[in-house]
C-alpha cells in the first residue's frame, strides 16, 4: 500500500526529472490587425524609472497623435536589462513572436542584423534626418554600410561626485586627470566616506581604457587587448588606489544596488554612471539634500570613451503595413521635440544637431548644467565593439578584473591568461 | 471486429493526454536537444553548422565546465544533506501534538510556499555586505562584516543557507508525517525490551522513515540540480564564476553569449548526470530501504 504511494510520487519525480530539459520562454504577442484595421504593434524597452516613464511617455504621445489619425496603435513592453531584453528577442524569434519595434543596446546590433533579425531602415529614414543625428551616436548604426538601428537613448559614461561633500573636504574642482583622481579621494577620508567607488563593468573599464590610450579589442575585434600596457596601468591605478587612496570595490551581482544605495547616504563621493542615470540621480540628492556635480571621466593621458545606450530597431518578417506603420512609429521617437523630451527627463545625450541648437536646450543648459557634461565629452566618443562574442569575452575580462580587485593574483597575470581566452571567442566569432 | 478494435485502442485512447502532453514537452526538448549538440548555432540564424563532437571535446577541454560542475556537486550535496539532516532534527523534535507545534509546523513550511524571487530579493538585502540585516547583527557581536554574496570562497555557501531555508520545511513536514504513521505497537514492544532511546532511534524510527528519506533524498537531489532563479537573481554565476551551476551556464551560454549548440551539450551532460543518479538509487538504494 505505502509502496504503491510511494511509486507513484517518484513518478511524478521523475516527470520533473524529464522537465530539466524543457527550457523554454513564452510570450503572448499577436502582432495581427484586429476587425477595425488598426495595425498593432508591440515595442519593447529596457530599464525602469525615469527610462520606462519616457518610453510609456512618448509611446502614448504616439498613439494619441500620429498613431491615431493613422490607425496604428503601439504597445510599450518592458523587458529587463539590455541583457535580458537580447535573451528574450532571441528566444522570441525562434517563437515567432518578435515585437515589431525594440531598443537594442549599440554593440548587439551587428549580432541581430547579420543573423536576418532587423529590417534595413535606409528606405524609411530621410537622408536629411540621416545627416542631422551627431556623427559621434552613429558608429554602431550600420552594418555592412546599411543603416540598421536609429539612435535613441544614447549615453556616454560620466565622472559623477557629490558637491556638498567636495565643498566640506574644500575641494573645489572634479578631478581631470587619474593623479587628481587619486588625491581628491584620500583627501576625503578626512570625512569618514570613501573617495572613488567604482563597479565590476565592463563599459567602465572600457573608459578608464581608452583614457590612457588603450582599448579592450583591437581595431578588428579579433583580439583581446586588454592585457596591453595602457589597459594594464588603468587595473593597476585602480588596484592601486584601493590599497593606498581611499577608493572602494562593489562587487558582486547587487554591486550597482550597494553603491546606489552608498551615494545617497553620502558614503561614496565620486563614481562613473551612464548619463542616462543623470536625471534620477539628480533627484534623488534634490531629495536627500545634497548636490551632484559631474564631469569628463579622468584620464590617463587623454579624453576618451565609448558611447553607451540603445538604438532603435525593427525586426523583420513585418508585412509591408507593419513596416510602414513602424517606420512612422521610430521616426517620430526621434523627431526632434522627442529627443529633447527624453534628454531632460533622463539625461540621455540629444542625439541631433538641431536638438543642441535648440533654444530649449540652451535654457535647461542654462539652468542645469549638469546636462552639458555628456553631451561635450561626446566630441571624444566613439562605439562600442560589435563582435558576436565580446558579451563572453567580455565576462572573461570582468572576472579576472573581479580577481585581480578582490584577491593578491597578480594583475598582468590574470589579465594575460583572459586575453587568450577572450581572443579565442572573438576569433570564433570573426 | 470493430468493436474488438475500439477494445484495444481504448486505453491508448484513455492515456493518450497525458502521453501526447509528456511527448511534446518532455520527449520532443530531450531528442532536440540531443540533436542541437552536434551543431554550431546561434539559434537565430537561418543556418547551422554540424559540427560533429566538436562541442563536447571544447566542453571537456573548458576548465570553466570543471568548475561549474564541482559547484553543482558541493551545492547539490550540501543542500540535499543539511536540508534532510535539519528536516529530520526539526521533525523529531516537533513530533508531538500540541498548538505550540502545529503553529511552528506551518511557520517553518511558510517559505516553502513563497515564490523563489520574492525570495531571492529578501534574502540579498538580508545578506548585503554594508547594510545587510545579518551582518548588522553579527556586527553587535564584533563578527563580519562578512561579504556574503560579494566573496568567490563565500556566495556559494550563501545559496546553500537560502535553499536550505526555504526547503527544510518542506522536508520536516513529510518527515513528520512519516514520524506519526509509524505504529504505536512497535514502540511499546521496545520498551518491554527495555531498548535505549538511540537503540529505539536506529532501529524503529529510522528504518521506519528511511522510505520518506529516499523519496526527499531524490526530489532534493533533483530540485538542486535546477538550481537557477536564486542564481539569476542573486548573483549571475558570479562573483568569478564561484556560483556558476550547470543549468545557469547552460542558459549563460545559450541566451547569452549565442552558443545553443555548446548549451545543449551542457543539457546533454546534465541529462547524463541526472539519469545515472537516477539508476543508482533505483538499483541500490532501493533494496536496502524498508518498506512496510
Amino acid at each position: 500500500m505505502r509502496k504503491t504511494k510511494l511509486n507513484k510520487l517518484l513518478k511524478v519525480s521523475l516527470a520533473t526529472l524529464m522537465s530539466v530539459a524543457l527550457f523554454g520562454c513564452s510570450t503572448n504577442k499577436s502582432e495581427s490587425g484586429g476587425d477595425s484595421g488598426v495595425t498593432e504593434l508591440t515595442f519593447w524597452y529596457s530599464w525602469q524609472d525615469k527610462v520606462a516613464e519616457n518610453n510609456l511617455e512618448l509611446t502614448q504621445k504616439f498613439n494619441d497623435t500620429i498613431g491615431k489619425e493613422n490607425n496604428i496603435h503601439i504597445t510599450a513592453e518592458y523587458q529587463g536589462t539590455y541583457d535580458d531584453l537580447h535573451a528574450k528577442l532571441q528566444s522570441a524569434f525562434v517563437a515567432n513572436e518578435q515585437p515589431a519595434i525594440s531598443v537594442m543596446e549599440i554593440g548587439s546590433i551587428k549580432t541581430f542584423a547579420s543573423a536576418g533579425m532587423l529590417e534595413p531602415l535606409d528606405s524609411y529614414i530621410s537622408d536629411e534626418k540621416e545627416a542631422n543625428f551627431l556623427p559621434g551616436l552613429m558608429e554602431n548604426s550600420y552594418v555592412d554600410s546599411k543603416l540598421y538601428g536609429v539612435p535613441y537613448l544614447r549615453s556616454t559614461p560620466i565622472f559623477y561626485y557629490n558637491k556638498t561633500l567636495f565643498d566640506q573636504a574644500g575641494i573645489s574642482e572634479a578631478p581631470k586627470n587619474w593623479e587628481e583622481l587619486a588625491n581628491v579621494s584620500k583627501q576625503l577620508e578626512s570625512l569618514g566616506v570613501k573617495g572613488f567607488g567604482f563597479l565590476n563593468d565592463v563599459w567602465h573599464f572600457e573608459a578608464l581604457t581608452k583614457g590612457n590610450g588603450g582599448n579592450t579589442v583591437s581595431a578588428d575585434e579579433t583580439t583581446a587587448i586588454f592585457n596591453q600596457k595602457e589597459a594594464l596601468e588603468a587595473v593597476n591605478f585602480l588596484k592601486d588606489g584601493l590599497a593606498n587612496s581611499n577608493f572602494k570595490y562593489y562587487s558582486g551581482n547587487n554591486a550597482s544596488d550597494t553603491l546606489s544605495t552608498e551615494q545617497m547616504n553620502q558614503k561614496v563621493a565620486m563614481w562613473l554612471g551612464s548619463t542616462g542615470s543623470l536625471n534620477n540621480t539628480l533627484d534623488i540628492a534634490n531629495q536627500n539634500g545634497y548636490e551632484i556635480g559631474t564631469a569628463f571621466i579622468p584620464c590617463g593621458k587623454a579624453y576618451s570613451v565609448p558611447t553607451g545606450g540603445c538604438n532603435i530597431v525593427m525586426t523583420s518578417k513585418l508585412s509591408d503595413k507593419q513596416k510602414e506603420a513602424a517606420a512612422m512609429f521610430i521616426n517620430f521617437m526621434t523627431d526632434q521635440e522627442q529627443v529633447i523630451y527624453s534628454h531632460k527627463k533622463t539625461g540621455y545625450l540629444p542625439t541631433t544637431t538641431t536638438a543642441i541648437d535648440s533654444d530649449e536646450i540652451k535654457a535647461l543648459y542654462e539652468e542645469t548644467p549638469q546636462f552639458k557634461v555628456a553631451l561635450d565629452q561626446l566630441q571624444y566618443g566613439s562605439g562600442r565593439p560589435m563582435n558576436k562574442g565580446y558579451v563572453e569575452a567580455a565576462k572573461v575580462y570582468t572576472t579576472a578584473l573581479d580577481k585581480i580587485f578582490t584577491t593578491n593574483e597578480d594583475p598582468k597575470a590574470a589579465l594575460d591568461t583572459a586575453a587568450d581566452s577572450a581572443t579565442k571567442i572573438l576569433q570564433e566569432n570573426k | 471486429m470493430k468493436n474488438e478494435l475500439l477494445k484495444k485502442a481504448k486505453p491508448y485512447l484513455f492515456v493518450a493526454p497525458a502521453l501526447i502532453i509528456f511527448l511534446v514537452f518532455s520527449i520532443y526538448p530531450i531528442v532536440s536537444m540531443i540533436q542541437l549538440s552536434f551543431f554550431e548555432w546561434d539559434f537565430i540564424s537561418p543556418t547551422r553548422l554540424f559540427v560533429g563532437f566538436k562541442n563536447y571535446i571544447a566542453l571537456f577541454q573548458d576548465s570553466a565546465f570543471y568548475q561549474t560542475l564541482s559547484n553543482t556537486f558541493v551545492y547539490m550535496i550540501l543542500t540535499v544533506g543539511l536540508g534532510i539532516l535539519f528536516g529530520v532534527l526539526l521533525a523529531l523534535f516537533l513530533n508531538k501534538k500540541s498548538k505550540v507545534n502545529s503553529f511552528m509546523q506551518s511557520i517553518i513550511f511558510s517559505p516553502y510556499i513563497v515564490s523563489l524571487a520574492s525570495i531571492s530579493f529578501l534574502w540579498m538585502w538580508l545578506m548585503n555586505t554594508d547594510f545587510g540585516l545579518i551582518n548588522y547583527i553579527l556586527s553587535i557581536f564584533k563578527i563580519g562584516p562578512i561579504d556574503w554574496l560579494g566573496s568567490p570562497k563565500i556566495a556559494l555557501f550563501s545559496l546553500v543557507i537560502i535553499s536550505v531555508w526555504k526547503t527544510v520545511g518542506y522536508n520536516t513536514i513529510i518527515i513528520l508525517s512519516a514520524l506519526q504513521s509509524i505504529p504505536k505497537h512497535l514502540y511499546e514492544a521496545a520498551s518491554l525490551d527495555k531498548a535505549n532511546r538511540r537503540q529505539t532511534f536506529l532501529k524503529i524510527t529510522f528504518p521506519m522513515i528511511s522510505p520518506t528519506l529516499f523519496f526527499l533524498t531524490i526530489v532534493n537531489i533533483i530540485a538542486s540540480f535546477k538550481v537557477f532563479d536564486t542564481i539569476q537573481i542573486i548573483t549571475q554565476g558570479g562573483p568569478q564564476n564561484s556560483t556558476n551551476t550547470l543549468v545557469y551556464s547552460l542558459y549563460e551560454y545559450g541566451f547569452k553569449f549565442y552558443k545553443i549548440g555548446y548549451a545543449s551539450t551542457i543539457g546533454v551532460v546534465l541529462l547524463v548526470i541526472i539519469s545515472i543518479f537516477t539508476i543508482i538509487y533505483f538499483k541500490l538504494l532501493s533494496k536496502k530501504v524498508h518498506y512496510q
